[in-house]
């Protein structure tokens, strides 16, 4: 038994053997020919058949899985009619006199090189969509030339990197999951993956080649574990979990309008957090059940003049608007330690950040306030204060909102008068005095990135000391424990914030605890509303 | 000519579906629209040339409209950019 790491890029354990699966663009074999305007046509004849049946495809996906997947496909329709797409395979047929299918291959790895050399991971994976859009256009040439070979019941796919195609076809096929040498959480083949259930661990890197076709192995998409020739032990735990209900059964297309459930009939809800405004459109496909944390820094970034009151009051409208009934909490802005401060500081996560930026900076802070008591004069809207250290900053905090209010209220402008006012429980300190803390605020955001980097005195932005920065350290599940007792205590909601919100393992914890909600990135949403409903 | 600098917030940079509305925004106009970063140049009708500038967050490029109607598509351009980023 060996265990190798990959990226968990798909959630889920595929327990079977394993396939490699070669490209049929790499099995194209060289080929000249006499009459090139023959194979010209062949190829113009190949791109309408692609394109027709891209299109179908992009209606179909973005029927069943929804917008951005549709998105995936709409940009190999339009590599497909991009002029250096075409006129690579011009070239390759009239200059070289290959064959059709040759060309093919010739233009697909012209095209690929633009991108193989490039250090941007993400970047790199448009080699896929490229290789894709090669495969089809073999396919329409030959239709013999199949986009994946016949994979017997049980299989686990490998390949250096699986196309969008190929990850749709593998799960026609009955594949139970897939492995690859490259890719990332990131890659299409990775999204397309999480929409339709398959479990994929990608990045194998230099250990792909311990894979050896039919061997056995476990791929955890959970962890990115794969496990080779498991011994009876591993295979038997890993078979306890495949035989768990739920799991798999929902793709997560499914899950996106159903409710977070536990299977004993508990309730959580699952938030999505976003950075921009433009982040929403994933909100609303993400199937999350409002915005627990909107990280309002993003109206700073960039710009020297600072967004106005009516500016953001639009935004938190339009925001509010398109989430409808369900829930949109505005954290106050901020400065990311990640980012350059507005004044150069040393370490400028323990600096002037959070509400000490908004005391800092009272205009911006009062401009804050007005926008955003006035979006809550109609609309369901709660805030939330970063940072704060001791009860009297909340009151401070509440204090200048009293005063907003009281002067919104002397204009005659309307407001949000019973907007809940939270807390971001994000310093140990503030753990420590959650009991006072609870009986000045409306709620408890628990910001576990933040508990986590100062309790253990390791920065969430340095990769030295990411082995210290653990969520699941015990002195950080005291600190959120007490917390949430406080919050429970005082009869307020605790909502889990942060990188440990998104962990499976911590769920039981979270909910044994009694928290209401969990604030995750929008495309982590539907895999812990599977978690949730997978427990007992 | 119009030109405007655009710096890319998203933390995927100018990625392949963002790249794919730009020029299909480029190509609704029919001014010649050119991205500039640093040393480099695309034509940003060009899909596979604005992928290879490879624009991460952070970075700053500098979009050029020319043609008689560079009004009105550079005014689409910055549209679709302060929507986008």
């Amino acid at each position: 038994m060996r265990t190798i790491k990959g990226i968990a890029a798909s959630a889920g354990v595929a327990f079977g053997s394993v396939r490699f699966v070669a490209s049929p663009l790499q099995m194209t074999a060289l080929e000249r020919v006499r009459d090139p305007d023959r194979e010209l046509v062949r190829l113009e004849w190949a791109r309408e058949a692609a394109k027709q049946k891209l299109e179908e495809l992009c209606a179909a996906v973005g029927k069943e899985l929804g917008p951005e997947c549709e998105k995936i496909f709409q940009i190999q329709l339009m590599m497909l009619d991009d002029g250096d797409f075409r006129a690579a395979l011009r070239r390759a047929v009239q200059d070289e006199g290959f064959s059709a299918p040759y060309a093919v291959r010739r233009a697909a790895e012209q095209l690929t090189a633009m991108f193989a050399g490039m250090e941007d991971a993400y970047m790199r994976a448009r080699l896929a969509d490229i290789q894709d859009l090669g495969i089809r256009l073999l396919h329409a040439l030959d239709p013999d030339a199949a986009v994946l070979p016949e994979l017997p019941a049980g299989s686990v796919a490998a390949a250096p990197f699986f196309t969008p195609s190929q990850v749709m076809g593998l799960a026609a096929k009955g594949a139970l999951g897939f492995v690859t040498r490259e890719g990332s959480r990131t890659s299409h083949a990775a999204i397309l993956a999480r929409l339709l259930g398959i479990p994929a661990v990608a990045a194998l890197s230099s250990s792909y080649s311990r894979l050896y076709d039919g061997g056995v192995i476990i791929a955890d998409g959970f962890t990115g574990d794969v496990v080779i020739d498991p011994d009876e032990k591993t295979s038997e735990a890993y078979r306890a979990f495949e035989r768990r209900p739920n799991i798999g059964e929902e793709t997560l297309a499914q899950l996106r309008t159903l409710p977070s459930r536990t299977r004993g009939g508990r309730s959580v809800k699952i938030l999505a957090k976003i950075w921009k405004p433009s982040d929403l459109p994933l909100v609303l496909e993400s199937g999350a059940e409002g915005v627990g944390l909107f990280r309002t820094e993003s109206f700073y970034r960039n710009r020297t003049d600072f967004p106005t009151e009516d500016e953001q009051y639009r935004i938190y409208c339009s925001l509010a608007e398109q989430l409808g009934e369900r829930p949109l909490t505005i954290r106050t802005a901020t400065h990311d330690g990640r980012v350059r401060s507005l004044a150069e500081e040393m370490n400028p996560a323990m600096g002037v950040r959070g509400i000490r930026f908004s005391f800092e900076n009272p205009e911006l802070f009062r401009t804050q306030l007005r926008a955003l008591l006035r979006a809550a004069a109609d609309h369901n809207i709660a805030v939330t204060f970063p940072m704060v250290t001791s009860a009297e900053e909340l009151r401070r905090a509440r204090r200048a909102l009293l005063h907003v209010k009281e002067e919104l209220k002397s204009e005659g402008v309307p407001f949000g008068e019973a907007i809940p006012v939270g807390v971001l429980i994000d310093t140990p300190a503030a753990a420590l005095v959650a009991e006072e803390l609870a009986r000045e605020a409306d709620f408890f955001d628990i910001g576990t990135n933040g508990l986590t980097q100062f309790a253990l005195a390791a920065d969430r932005s340095n990769p030295e000391v990411s082995p210290v920065f653990d969520f699941q350290h015990p002195a950080v599940l005291e600190l959120v424990r007490r917390a949430v007792l406080a919050a429970k205590n005082a009869g307020i909601p605790a909502v889990i914030c942060g990188d440990a919100a998104g962990d499976p393992r911590l769920l039981s914890y979270f909910l044994g605890l009694g928290v209401e909600a969990l604030v995750v990135a929008p495309s982590s949403v539907l895999e812990l509303r599977r978690a949730v409903r997978a427990m007992e | 000519m119009k030109t405007f600098q655009w710096t890319m917030k998203d933390e995927l940079g100018l990625h392949a579906r963002v790249a794919g509305e730009l020029v299909k925004t480029v190509s609704a106009g029919t001014s010649r629209v050119t991205l500039e970063k640093g040393e480099r140049t695309a034509d940003a009708s060009r899909l596979f040339a604005v992928m290879a500038l490879c624009v991460k967050q952070g970075e700053t490029v500098t979009v050029t409209v020319e043609g008689p109607d560079e009004e009105k598509d550079c005014a689409a351009l910055q549209e679709f950019c302060e929507k986008n980023f």
